[in-house]
């Protein structure tokens, strides 16, 4: 029996070399340039030993309470989504490519738009090129349009998405609980807007009231409306957005069962928009040919090899998976639990005269899953703590911000209707004692 | 009773809490005829069905677990120790907690700066920023510190120019020029290799890009090139990969002040996809300008500190990336880097050579590390389809790029590609043609 390079199998576990062995030659040599080999390369070899106690320290496994996880893990164990090379090749990623197509359908079903485009990394990148595409349109209509309107809140991540994008926005006042105002709308769109931008829910996450009219009235004076929306729980089964007058909606897939570290990062975005604006629409979406093959839909758009662009696998199985699993029931209950959790743990932090307020100051429901708790602490209680509890009772927490002149935090929470009735009583039975006492009068459970 | 059948009844509960009689009356300030509208739904699947769903369509992406695999162009197909599969997967999914205060997390820290000082070792270069979200984000770092350099040094505003190379990653080519023009920079494309591109260099020019190797695996003599740039008063950043220095002299050791590398030859694999993490260097004089994240110990034996830099986000999702990294290096140490970057070379030369002998196929590439490209006497998309059919993902046609190479594969070797597999490749493409 002829020695490996390695030597003989008794003397491998000899110290000296490296952890990994690596794989052994078995082609002939090739000269190598010797004025550029590097001759000084000094890494340590580690015992791994040691590295893996650190990282044995750091790791910690979190109770699920997502099946979405779990199924995840066991899938992207097929080679054919970890080994693949979609970006590359229609012929060599059937798979990846059915798998966009149905999500796209379904997709298009919910929303009530005609066309879509997938995997935009982030949500400023997909707001971003929706206004480049209504611009774009507009520009084959009437040059002169190119401005757009955003309400306030959206100016800054506006600003923040692509200074070029944004070099003619113009911000209108809104009303944190109400939204934008039509009265607000009818001022700002003039002859040069080229769309106006407004978000499915009011920051504080109630429905805005005014929107179709908004839409509406731009529509008649020649502006798009895009839409913009921070996940499909908003709307799934409850209503199609579509069917309030926009042109585009920039829609994330947050909150759906990925991970938390997803949100406020890379992500999978969708545009969708209707038929007459798809031929501005960038790809990448998947199409089925009449032999049942797929291909990518407009290739020469998006020359990208997928090397930046390309959305992490596991985040659209968790979508394909989060979308189709029956074990939380239908689309739209999950987007009903998800708005009754969100209202439910609102009711058991607000005192009834602060309760959520919707259109007029009255008494109203958070209209969306994503929304703004505005709690009066205690003093000295610092909102990290409160943070930490929501987090325990695996709560999403997206950020918090003080509000000063209040002497309020705004917190902003994501429900996603898979969050047991028994962990928001115990969100609440741990929060209350930290907040101001008059706000803490709230009916009990 | 099931997760729904439960969820409904606690739903009961929650609903009479808030005196509501249904669902629905959540949704009182929608109007009344968008209401809950027909939805063609997909049909909702158990667990067992849903997994086998994906097992199907995961059996239909062809991938390089289960065909020859010569496909590089971007994402490679390199060796990756189970261990480090292990541990970067629960980085991975159970990231919700995983991932939680790493930035003050002095375990995970120390692992980072055992990152940064073996990449710094790696780079040859005094800084290295190991956390870089993407190669997008990258370049916008490497623009940002060029020009901010610039600005402090009071170079004459018509010292704007960025020489790029034509062969760089084709995505990388598309960021950069938008990014120098930004910052009010000329960006202007070059052809010819370096050495040569470097002699004809203006006085206007600010930074000088080099690839090494390039995007066609084209392997260059840089140092000339850099001395050439240097003595124009510009910068030199060049964009590697981190198995490439396992065998060659590193950027730094020729006088690079920039050196950036993605993270996916480093134990991370090819349908990772999306941005992937990259490393960045920089020389000290350069330090102050480059706005990235990085570990830093308070003092001699202190505290370990995550120095942000001003860059926007620190993705700390990318935790699995930078775990697989670390312990790819640690493990691996010098000398398997060293003999993994060895294999590599011989086996793609031992391709190159073997196709060079085809009667119709010429060898395109002189001097390659990885890949090569290869003249074919048809279409090789064409002959790419042909030979998937006997379970061979033939590399890359590079008339997805440059429509002027309709008959040139990029094909790539790994370390992953055996002798016999090679061997295969050979006889069918023989066959074929």
């Amino acid at each position: 029996m002829k020695d490996g390079p390695h030597g003989p199998i008794y003397s491998v576990s000899q110290n000296g070399g490296a952890a990994f062995l690596p794989i052994r030659l078995d082609v002939p040599e090739t000269a190598l340039p010797d004025y550029l080999l590097r001759k000084d390369l000094a890494l340590p070899e580690l015992d791994l030993d040691s590295l893996l106690i650190l990282l044995e320290a750091i790791r910690k496994i979190p109770p699920f309470n997502k099946a979405a996880f779990d199924l995840t893990a066991t899938c992207l164990e097929q080679p054919g989504w970890r080994y693949s090379s979609s970006a590359l090749s229609d012929v060599f990623a059937q798979g990846s490519l059915e798998l966009s197509s149905e999500l796209g359908t379904a997709l298009k079903e919910l929303s009530g738009f005609e066309s879509i485009t997938l995997q935009r990394p982030t949500e400023k990148s997909a707001l971003a090129a929706t206004v480049d595409l209504a611009l774009q349109y507009q520009k084959g209509i009437d040059s002169k349009r190119t401005v757009i309107l955003a309400p306030q809140s959206l100016a800054r991540a506006c600003a923040e998405a692509d200074p070029k994008t944004w070099i003619k926005l113009t911000a209108l006042e809104e009303d944190e609980s109400r939204g934008l105002a039509y009265d607000a709308a009818e001022e700002g769109i003039c002859p040069d807007t080229a769309g106006i931008i407004i978000p499915l829910t009011s920051p504080d996450g109630f429905f805005q009231p005014e929107i179709k009219d908004i839409a509406e009235l731009s529509r008649s004076r020649g502006a798009m409306v895009i839409g913009l929306c921070p996940s499909p729980l908003v709307f799934s089964g409850v209503f199609k957005p579509a069917e309030l007058g926009l042109d585009l909606l920039a829609l994330c897939l947050e909150g759906r069962g990925t991970p938390r570290q997803f949100a406020e990062a890379e992500n999978t975005n969708v545009i969708l928009c209707r038929k007459e604006l798809e031929p501005y629409l960038d790809g990448p979406i998947a199409e089925r040919q009449s032999d049942g093959s797929y291909v990518r839909a407009w290739p020469e758009r998006s020359p990208s090899l997928g090397r930046f662009f390309e959305t992490k696998i596991r985040i659209l199985l968790n979508h394909y998976i989060w979308l189709y699993s029956a074990e939380w029931g239908d689309i739209r209950s999950r987007c009903e639990q998800a708005t009754l959790n969100a209202n439910y743990l609102a009711q058991g932090l607000l005192s009834p005269q602060d309760g959520p307020r919707a259109e007029g100051g009255k008494p109203g429901f958070f209209y969306s899953p994503i929304f703004r708790l505005r709690l009066k602490l205690k003093e000295g209680v610092d909102p990290v703590e409160v943070c930490q509890d929501f987090e325990r009772s695996m709560i999403t927490v997206r950020g918090y911000d003080a509000l000063p002149g209040q002497g309020e935090t705004a917190f902003l929470l994501a429900c996603d209707g898979m969050e047991r009735k028994e962990r928001l009583d115990q969100a609440i039975f741990s929060i209350r004692p930290k907040l101001d006492k008059e706000k803490s009068e709230a009916p009990s459970h | 009773m099931n997760q729904a059948q439960f969820a409904a009844l606690e739903a009961t509960q929650k609903l009479k809490s808030l005196g509501l009689a249904g669902q629905a009356d959540l949704f009182s300030a929608i109007p009344n005829h968008l209401l809950f509208p027909n939805v063609l739904a997909p049909a909702a699947l158990s667990e067992p069905e849903l997994v086998n769903r994906l097992a199907q369509l995961a059996h239909k992406n062809r991938n390089a677990k289960n065909s020859n695999w010569f496909l590089g162009a971007g994402r490679y197909y390199h060796a990756i120790p189970e261990l480090i599969h292990l541990y970067a997967r629960q980085f991975e999914l159970n990231a919700e907690s995983a991932t939680e205060g790493l930035s003050s997390n002095q375990t995970f820290l120390g692992l980072l700066l055992d990152l940064q000082s073996m990449i710094s070792e790696l780079f040859a270069l005094e800084t290295v920023y190991p956390a870089l979200p993407s190669l997008a984000q990258t370049a916008k770092t490497v623009i940002a510190a060029i020009f901010d350099y610039a600005e402090s040094q009071k170079l004459p505003t018509s010292k704007r120019e960025v020489y790029i190379p034509a062969y760089l990653h084709p995505e990388l080519k598309t960021i950069f020029p938008a990014l120098v023009e930004s910052r009010g920079g000329k960006a202007i494309f070059y052809t010819s290799p370096p050495k040569e591109a470097s002699k004809a260099l203006g006085n206007n020019c600010l930074a000088m890009l080099f690839a090494q190797p390039d995007f066609l695996g084209e392997v260059y003599e840089l140092s000339t090139a850099i001395q050439q740039t240097h003595a124009g008063e510009a910068l030199c950043a060049v964009f590697t990969d981190p198995l490439f220095l396992g065998l060659f002299r590193a950027p730094g050791q020729i006088g690079a002040d920039i050196v950036m590398a993605s993270a996916q030859a480093l134990g991370t694999p090819p349908a990772y996809s999306g941005p992937q993490l990259s490393f960045l260097g920089v020389t000290e004089e350069l330090t102050p300008f480059t706005r990235a994240g990085r570990v830093q110990a308070e003092a001699e034996g202190e505290r370990l500190v995550w120095i942000d830099g001003g860059q926007a986000n620190t993705d700390w999702h990318r935790a699995p990336e930078m775990v697989s990294s670390a312990l790819y290096l640690a493990g691996y140490g010098a000398s398997g880097l060293k003999e993994t970057a060895h294999l590599i070379w011989n086996r793609s030369h031992y391709a190159a050579s073997a196709i060079s002998k085809i009667r119709q196929c010429t060898v395109k590439s002189r001097f390659f590390f990885q890949e090569f490209v290869v003249e074919l006497p048809y279409q090789a998309d064409a002959v790419s389809k042909l030979l998937e059919k006997n379970g061979i993902i033939s590399g890359f046609p590079l008339s997805r790029i440059f429509p002027e190479r309709a008959n040139q594969l990029l094909i790539c070797v790994t370390e992953m590609d055996d002798k016999d597999e090679i061997d295969f490749f050979i006889t069918k493409l023989k066959e074929l043609l």
